[in-house]
């Protein structure tokens, strides 16, 4: 295997890293600080995309779509939040199971009548569209190395807010005790609204990302689920650190096998590194112990 | 002299940067009522986890009947003869009180991989814990789910299941928590009468019921013993007094 | 006073002997009425209730809340499958170390079948079981995946599409193409799980798995490891899923790999939670109630989940304890979750 095709392969590891990246992180800090399973967190992947390509379609611009799809998804979240997921937080994991597997029926149905059954295709600006030789006889898509930039600053960005805003702190108490966090005057309400808010945009975002790559349709967020919670169980739940390398790790480890092994074992390749990962360390690689 | 039936040597607990067990050394006999007191902090908790198997000490071993069980899993402590009732109570609140004895009893006659049979009309389960029950005086309660019982009834009905257990060394962990005057009272005379038949390590707050009963007590002040001996001892002690002193004042005896 | 045998018929016991009753004449029904369709019908909700009720003893009882259980029942209709595969093509399934032919009796092929689903729940349990709440959660959902994957992978048994079973069964040498004769195999493999859970529950193991339920670190405390014990529910639930697996493809002629995705392992708590989660009948309440309710539904418009979804959630949020529920008894002691 030639060197290149390596680097090409890495690349794009990379870039499925950090998308799943988006995903994990929004997951893993509602898991941690608000003890909330959502199996309908990959409809909101799905609303993303699929806002994207309408919004798109409507207006001609991708800048646009983004930015209104960005929003739109936030506010379905946040909808989503005051409607079902208030009663959610006092529930047992099996409860919240439940209702959010009934929610995700409930979306995917929806999104069926009000697109139709068949894919959608997200188109390209031309800025976007092309490739750019990275090293001699590697062409990589710009697209794929937006992405990457995209998720690079989202990853500082969460960062910061985390460790040096005000809200950080806040997400961090809640984190570690709750009651404390009331106590001390942090409204817990708002905190959890503008968590689920922030979650649902990165999924939105995630979705987005993928529009392009891979084609918008129905159920796209149930097999992206699936890689999310592996990531969150990998990387240990409520660390977004952990999403962070755990986002990367299935990233690289996915393309690298599909690309090594045959087609049987490639795809199974990152669960036996769950697997593998959960029998030494059964609360993940970076565990936010309460 | 015997060999004590519970002993720690040099027991360490390190949480990062924080050191909840300093070089612990302690002893129980058997048959003894040995009470370990301390302000809030002193790592009391840490001790009774270490000693139960729910925490690895960082150092140190720990001795049950000569036999080092340092690194013996929770159940299988259980199975060698420590048995240990919860500071915030622990039952099995669908079960009755009856059931959750039985269910400790069961544990200690061999495995319990039978699939067959009916559990709740084996009399050789459900005899012996109704005379546990009636030992601590809830026999009437005996077909109320736990999670029903009073608080009070609750802190027996923890007794009764540590009991079942068939204990060498119970580990009481504030078994007095929460109670009120007339509680406490029944509590402590449980407590008195299975002094002397049972190796006993009470944690408590409730000095009424230490002084009462303890042969021996143990002070903890930042996970360090910093004085043991007989109560009198204890009470007349200015170290201990000077470490109470900010808590609770003076001392009875 | 209340004599023994009121004591005993409650509206509960009622319902559940209606059930019965209903299920073991539907095929006097079907043909009064002349529609055979009916069949297939209670065939579904008899073998979704074995499945449901594996899951049963591991969720309802055990406490173990598992998102990868249909895995198990896909697998054993694999293996079914598969042989048959190899019986219709002639070649032996494997030629060393030694000949394993194809097979399509079903005395071979249903022990296999389970035999796998159980050795299958062994390994996903030894691993997943030494992680509890949310991570048990995700970590046996996402097995269930991976073997889903898995059987999409095997191109030579139909990939993505599934595969039929061209086959025709035997039990030795009845043939098994009767759908009357294998509806009451299926009603009489049912009512012996049924019988068996029960047994388990009530004896001294199922007190212990009742107890982890409850409170597993009490458990610990008094003596059990309480690690082995949920170890061995798992794969007993694992093999009685395993017979509804061999009952599904041997009635459906088909398996595919969607039988293993997880949402199919979110239905079943569905119908579990419908009926009555760790009650002995709430499996087959809540499968027949599933059932009919998608039917009808459908009936009415292919967007039924925008329906169901809505409800669904509303049902788990305010009603407590599912349909059996509803009917309690003198000695129903279910706790309601909270």
């Amino acid at each position: 295997m030639s060197p290149l095709l390596f680097v090409e392969q890495s690349l794009n590891g990379l870039q499925f890293g950090v998308m799943l990246f988006m995903m994990a992180a929004g997951m893993t800090l509602m898991l941690g600080i608000m003890n909330l399973v959502n199996l309908a967190y990959g409809s909101l992947y799905m609303l993303g995309a699929y806002f994207a390509v309408t919004i798109q379609w409507w207006s001609g611009s991708f800048l646009l779509a983004a930015a209104g799809s960005l929003l739109a998804t936030a506010a379905v979240g946040v909808l989503m939040e005051m409607s079902t997921f208030r009663h959610l937080y006092v529930r047992s994991y099996l409860d919240q199971v439940l209702c959010t597997i009934g929610l995700n029926m409930f979306l995917n149905e929806l999104v069926r009548v009000i697109w139709g059954s068949r894919p959608l295709n997200m188109k390209l600006p031309s800025a976007l569209a092309g490739t750019v030789a990275l090293l001699p006889g590697l062409s990589y898509p710009i697209l794929r190395l937006a992405i990457i930039a995209v998720g690079v600053v989202i990853a500082a960005a969460l960062y910061a807010l985390i460790a040096h805003t005000k809200v950080g702190i806040h997400i961090r108490a809640g984190a570690s005790n709750r009651p404390m966090a009331a106590v001390m005057g942090i409204n817990i309400k708002a905190l959890f609204t503008f968590i689920f808010a922030l979650g649902a945009a990165l999924a939105g975002l995630a979705g987005i990302m993928a529009g392009p790559l891979l084609s918008v349709g129905i159920n796209m967020g149930d097999s992206i689920l699936v890689l999310t919670l592996v990531v969150i169980v990998i990387g240990g739940i409520g660390s977004v650190r952990g999403a962070l390398i755990a986002a990367i790790l299935v990233g690289f480890i996915d393309t690298w096998a599909r690309m090594l092994l045959p087609s049987a074992l490639g795809d199974t390749g990152i669960y036996l590194l769950m697997a593998g990962v959960l029998y030494l360390k059964p609360r993940g690689l970076f565990p936010e112990t309460t | 002299m015997a060999e004590p039936i519970l002993e720690t040597r040099n027991l360490v607990q390190r949480f990062g940067a924080l050191v909840a067990a300093d070089n612990l050394s302690l002893s129980l006999e058997a048959g003894e009522l040995h009470a370990i007191i301390g302000p809030n902090g002193a790592g009391k908790t840490t001790l009774v986890m270490q000693l139960a198997g729910e925490l690895v000490p960082t150092a140190g071993r720990i001795f049950l009947a000569g036999e080092d069980v340092t690194n013996l899993s929770v159940s299988a402590r259980s199975q060698k003869g420590i048995a240990r009732s919860f500071q915030i109570t622990s039952l099995c609140p669908e079960f009755s009180a009856l059931e959750n004895v039985a269910l400790a009893v069961q544990a200690h006659r061999g495995h319990s991989f039978r699939l067959w049979g009916r559990a709740r009309r084996d009399s050789s389960l459900f005899g012996p814990a109704l005379e546990l029950l009636e030992m601590v005086d809830l026999g009437s309660r005996a077909g109320i789910p736990a999670g029903l019982l009073a608080h009070g009834e609750q802190r027996q009905l923890e007794v009764a299941v540590a009991l079942g257990c068939q204990p060498q060394v119970l580990l009481f962990d504030e078994p007095m928590a929460g109670m009120g005057r007339e509680d406490s009272r029944r509590m402590m005379r449980l407590l008195k009468s299975l002094k002397g038949r049972y190796a006993i390590l009470l944690i408590e707050h409730d000095m009424d019921a230490v002084f009462a009963l303890a042969d021996r007590i143990t002070v903890l002040v930042s996970g360090r013993n910093i004085a043991t001996g007989a109560p009198q001892e204890i009470a007349n002690n200015a170290e201990v007094r000077a470490a109470y002193l900010g808590e609770r004042g003076v001392m009875r005896a | 006073m209340i004599s023994g045998l009121q004591l005993w018929i409650t509206p509960r016991v009622i319902l559940s002997a209606a059930m019965l009753i209903a299920l073991a004449v539907l095929p006097q029904i079907s043909s009064a009425v002349d529609n055979p369709f009916l069949i297939r019908v209670g065939m579904r909700i008899m073998i979704l209730a074995i499945a449901a009720s594996s899951l049963n003893l591991i969720l309802g009882y055990g406490g173990m809340v598992s998102l990868g259980h249909a895995a198990f029942i896909g697998i054993a209709a694999y293996v079914v499958a598969i042989l048959n595969w190899h019986v219709s093509n002639g070649e032996p399934l494997l030629s060393w170390p030694i000949v394993i032919e194809g097979s399509a009796n079903a005395y071979v092929v249903a022990p296999v079948a389970i035999a796998v689903s159980a050795l299958s729940a062994l390994i996903i349990g030894f691993i997943s079981l030494r992680t509890t709440g949310l991570y048990f959660i995700m970590i046996t959902l996402a097995f269930a995946q991976m073997l889903y994957y898995l059987f999409i992978a095997f191109q030579k048994y139909g990939g993505e599409d599934g595969t039929q079973l061209l086959e025709r069964l035997t039990l030795g040498s009845v043939s098994l193409n009767d759908r009357i004769l294998l509806y009451y195999i299926a009603l009489g493999i049912l009512l012996s799980i049924l019988i068996f859970i029960d047994r388990i529950v009530q004896s001294r193991f199922g007190m212990v798995l009742q107890g982890c339920r409850q409170n597993e670190r009490r458990l610990e405390a008094v003596g059990y490891p309480t690690f082995r014990y949920k170890l061995v529910a798992f794969v007993i639930a694992g093999a009685i899923a395993g017979a509804a697996g061999t009952l599904l493809a041997v009635s459906q002629q088909f398996v595919s790999p969607a039988d293993l995705a997880w949402p199919r392992s979110g239905e079943l708590v569905i119908m579990l939670v419908l009926g009555g989660v760790g009650t002995l009948f709430g499996p087959v309440f809540g499968s027949a109630f599933y059932v009919v309710l998608q039917l009808v539904l459908d009936s009415w418009t292919t967007h039924w989940q925008i329906i169901f979804g809505p409800v669904f959630i509303f049902f788990v949020l305010f009603v407590k304890g599912g349909i059996v529920g509803l009917f309690k008894g003198p000695f129903w002691r279910h706790v309601p979750h909270g």
